[in-house]
């Protein structure tokens, strides 16, 4: 058992250490992903200035600037993962060695969760400078927390469908580029998720970010009223769904891996 | 001219051969969505007072059939490169890079078109936008618009070449930028003044222009109001010349250079 975790915990240091370590190495990687993230921000802001609505929205706009990070790094660096290392032909490696599966995954999402954090704070810093916009620092601890439970729930969804990914290749790849811009809509990241009406936000609200969002949004922008549900309910339904990501993720690893091992099919490139 | 049609049929393949295709087909309709889904719920819920809807929501979809061509281009190279490995093939055959670049690129720009025309089938009758079309404008404007987004494609391909570690969130940033201030969300009136006139010269300005009074028969805002459409056509042309040359010059010098350094088949696994 000891031997296990151990294993585990090696595996997971070892695929954080590249993601954090690795996408550093390049300073072009992470300028232009900070000047592409404040470029969105900026569009919405003025965007909601030429539609006249009240300052808050700035508010509101700057927190989704500073989550959509995360989201794309689920999307592309978890979700899609799998896939990729099977196109590069590192997938039948990692699957023959004695590594699991989930512990490269965990690692993956801790340390994409890592380095996407110093983005993300780029943006907020570039955000709060330049449209000089006022957060309340009252409830920051608790604010703190829904983002992590909120991270914990994100990075789960991205286990569930790197599985799924791998499992229909190109035809999954294409997915998370169609469902890209409609998820991150969805999702609230630069208007109160509120005004999707009950059907559509019944639906958004599988998506993490949706409910995470509107809870920081109350927590640390004053005046922002068009609210989903309280955050303590918010933070609860991200602890249930995290939770639940968290089973399928590992039922679905295991069948993946076993269909792997058994037909020798599915790790193979360009299958 | 067979290079050319060749390099669309591979660009096709790339494109539809991962399903069947009527499910190509439906996905052929939905992925613009997601380019003006924004628009629609941001316009609806709070903008209705405004009338500015007709104005975002041509403007971003002709911005999304210029972005699919120049992410298209610039993808590419690492896309053949790495991915597939076929780039150092595509150097020894006889089609040159750059006719292989603009083939590929034409068919995402054909299908994005064929987006366009299969959503604002249902958008125009819903949403009641202005609707008159100038054919001729709208012809010459999609020729016009996709020598403009391939020659900004070419020169982010031509840095590609020579570089084995840039990523595409570098295109990400050069061309979220250009969505900013090319008017296409919102009036770029909207910036302080010296914005709002550096907007004009970005160079999808003019065409999203020009397609927006094209298939709206309208000016919708004041920006480039006083310019006719007639001078946005030319404004357009000039900006497709010279684009597409110095596109065409760039990665004529990028290949040579990359065949030198030996980065045609380097891959990285980045």
């Amino acid at each position: 058992m000891r031997k296990q975790l151990l294993l585990f915990l090696r595996t997971l240091n070892a695929r954080a250490y590249v993601r954090i370590f690795g996408q550093m190495r390049e300073a072009t990687w992470v300028i232009a992903s900070v000047i592409g993230g404040f470029f969105t921000m900026t569009t919405y802001i003025y965007l909601y200035r030429t539609l006249g609505t009240g300052s808050e929205f700035s508010g509101m706009v700057v927190l989704g600037g500073f989550m959509t990070p995360f989201f794309l790094n689920v999307l592309w660096g978890v979700a899609t993962q799998l896939y990729w290392e099977k196109e590069m032909g590192n997938l039948e490696l990692m699957l023959v060695s004695p590594a699991p599966l989930s512990a490269f995954l965990v690692g993956l999402s801790v340390g994409g969760a890592m380095h996407t954090m110093l983005r993300a704070l780029a943006v907020l810093f570039f955000g709060i400078v330049v449209f000089k916009v006022q957060f309340t620092v009252l409830h920051l601890g608790w604010a703190l927390v829904v983002f992590v439970v909120t991270l914990f729930s994100m990075y789960g969804l991205g286990i569930v469908f790197s599985s799924l990914f791998l499992y229909h290749g190109r035809d999954a790849w294409r997915t998370a580029d169609l469902v890209m811009e409609p998820t991150n809509v969805l999702s609230g990241s630069y208007f109160p998720a509120r005004f999707l009406g009950i059907g559509l936000l019944g639906l958004a609200a599988l998506i993490p970010t949706t409910l995470g969002l509107d809870a920081l949004r109350q927590l640390l922008v004053p005046s922002f009223t068009p609210i989903v549900l309280g955050w303590r309910w918010e933070l609860l339904a991200l602890l249930v769904l995290g939770l639940i990501f968290a089973v399928i993720a590992s039922w679905a690893l295991r069948s993946v891996e076993y269909k792997a091992r058994r037909d020798a099919r599915l790790t193979l490139r360009w299958q | 001219m067979r290079g050319f049609l060749a390099s669309m049929y591979i660009g096709l393949q790339i494109e539809s051969n991962w399903t069947r295709k009527w499910v190509w087909l439906l996905y052929l309709a939905a992925y613009p969505i997601g380019s003006f889904l924004a628009v629609i719920v941001l316009y609806g819920v709070f903008g209705k007072e405004t009338g500015l809807l007709p104005y975002a929501l041509y403007g971003t979809i002709f911005y999304y059939s210029l972005s699919m061509v120049f992410f298209d281009m610039a993808f590419s190279v690492h896309d053949d490169r790495e991915h597939y490995q076929t780039l150092k093939y595509i150097f020894l055959s006889r089609t040159s890079y750059l006719v292989y670049l603009c083939g590929r690129a034409a068919t995402r720009y054909l299908i994005a078109i064929a987006g366009i025309v299969l959503n604002l089938g249902w958008l125009v009758p819903v949403l009641h936008l202005p609707f008159h079309p100038n054919w001729s404008y709208l012809a010459v404007g999609s020729i016009l618009g996709y020598l403009v987004a391939s020659g900004l494609g070419l020169m982010v391909a031509s840095v590609f070449l020579l570089t084995i570690k840039l990523d595409v969130d570098v295109v990400d940033a050069l061309f979220g930028g250009m969505f900013v201030l090319s008017g296409a969300l919102f009036p770029p009136t909207a910036f302080p003044a010296v914005i709002a006139k550096i907007a004009e010269f970005v160079p999808m300005s003019p065409f999203i222009e020009l397609m927006r009074r094209a298939v709206s028969g309208q000016v919708l805002t004041s920006f480039l109001s006083t310019t006719s459409t007639l001078e946005l056509l030319g404004r357009v042309a000039l900006l497709a010349i010279i684009l597409f040359g110095i596109g065409s010059i760039l990665v004529a010098l990028g290949s040579r250079q990359a065949q030198r350094k030996g980065y045609i088949d380097v891959t990285t696994a980045f």
